[in-house]
């Protein structure tokens, strides 16, 4: 087998066409799920960020609030 | 500042693998050999010569984190590996479809390139496991550091044990046997071997850039007494 294997013939352009095209989709295809998963984490980085922001509001109000019944 | 010149080392890469893929596409000649399918190569094989170093360099930072302590340091060597698994399922993938087109396998279990790239991408994907079944952090970060050394050490030994195995039939791209490769292929795998560098230093800065982030929400958050949101991650080393 293993000199049949080395002795394989090249395939015509139109065959070797889908395979290439294919290894080229593969690494697209991957680069794009890599950057679609990082979209997610900077959704959620985002998300947090305006929670906190929303969370350090509220507790500022609150202070002002309290500062101006104590008066 | 882990996103500091993150936009030009971008621009630079998109730039340089729009020139890579242009070469690959209209300037190298056909091979005389391999035809058309020979133009898997451009792309499998800089991809594997990145992974294998991306998990040398990854083994690097470990022994850097061991020697100072620093946790960044762990963190470099994380995503360096996480980075090279990536590209190593890149490099099965495609190096699979070049052998069912060239050989009329997807496999052959009997090639020590392959099967030897299949143990090291086995090794490290072992190291996620690893590392998540230590809950404390600092013993989490030494112990990961250790294999990531140990592993790190193992890639250039496996590589050279396989060229010395005088494969009959994976094709050497550096092979002085038959002359090695011609001017014009040349110049296109070098453009795409650093097309895919710059893309592993790019996608490694910004998953850097986002685990910083996502640190600085968490101590922003502590530091607010904030209560803690359910979709934070706790996997992945911290980066403040």
């Amino acid at each position: 087998m293993l000199t049949l294997l080395a002795a394989a013939p090249a395939l015509p352009l139109d065959e070797a066409g889908k395979y290439v095209a294919g290894a080229y989709i593969v690494f697209v295809l991957l680069l794009v799920i890599y950057v679609g998963i990082m979209a997610t984490k900077l959704q959620r980085i985002e998300r947090e960020m305006r929670e906190l922001a929303s969370f350090a509001e509220q507790r500022k109000e609150t202070e002002r609030r309290d500062e101006v019944s104590a008066r | 500042m882990y996103g500091k010149g993150l936009r030009p080392l971008s621009i630079a890469t998109v730039a340089m693998l729009g020139l890579a893929l242009s070469l690959v596409a209209f300037y190298a000649p056909l091979d005389a050999d391999q035809g058309f399918i020979q133009k898997i190569f451009y792309l499998h094989v800089p991809l594997a010569i990145t992974a294998l170093v991306g998990f040398v360099v990854g083994g690097v930072f470990a022994i850097a984190h061991l020697r100072s302590g620093d946790a960044k340091w762990d963190a470099y060597s994380y995503v360096s590996i996480h980075m090279s698994v990536i590209f190593g399922v890149a490099v099965l993938i495609t190096g699979s479809i070049w052998a069912k087109a060239s050989w009329g396998y997807w496999w052959v279990w009997d090639e020590p390139t392959l099967v030897s790239f299949l143990i090291v991408f086995l090794l490290y994907a072992t190291y996620y496991p690893f590392r998540y079944a230590i809950e404390d952090r600092d013993r989490q970060a030494r112990y990961a550091s250790v294999f990531a050394i140990t592993a790190g050490a193992f890639v250039p030994l496996n590589f050279m044990a396989v060229r010395l195995a005088q494969s009959l039939y994976h094709p050497r791209v550096f092979g002085t046997a038959n002359g090695g490769l011609p001017g014009s292929m040349l110049l296109t795998f070098l453009c795409c071997l650093a097309a895919m560098a710059l893309l592993w230093v790019t996608l490694v800065k910004f998953e850097l850039t986002a685990k910083s982030a996502s640190g600085q929400v968490k101590r922003l958050r502590r530091a607010l007494d904030a209560p803690t949101s359910g979709a934070s991650s706790q996997i992945a080393p911290e980066v403040s």
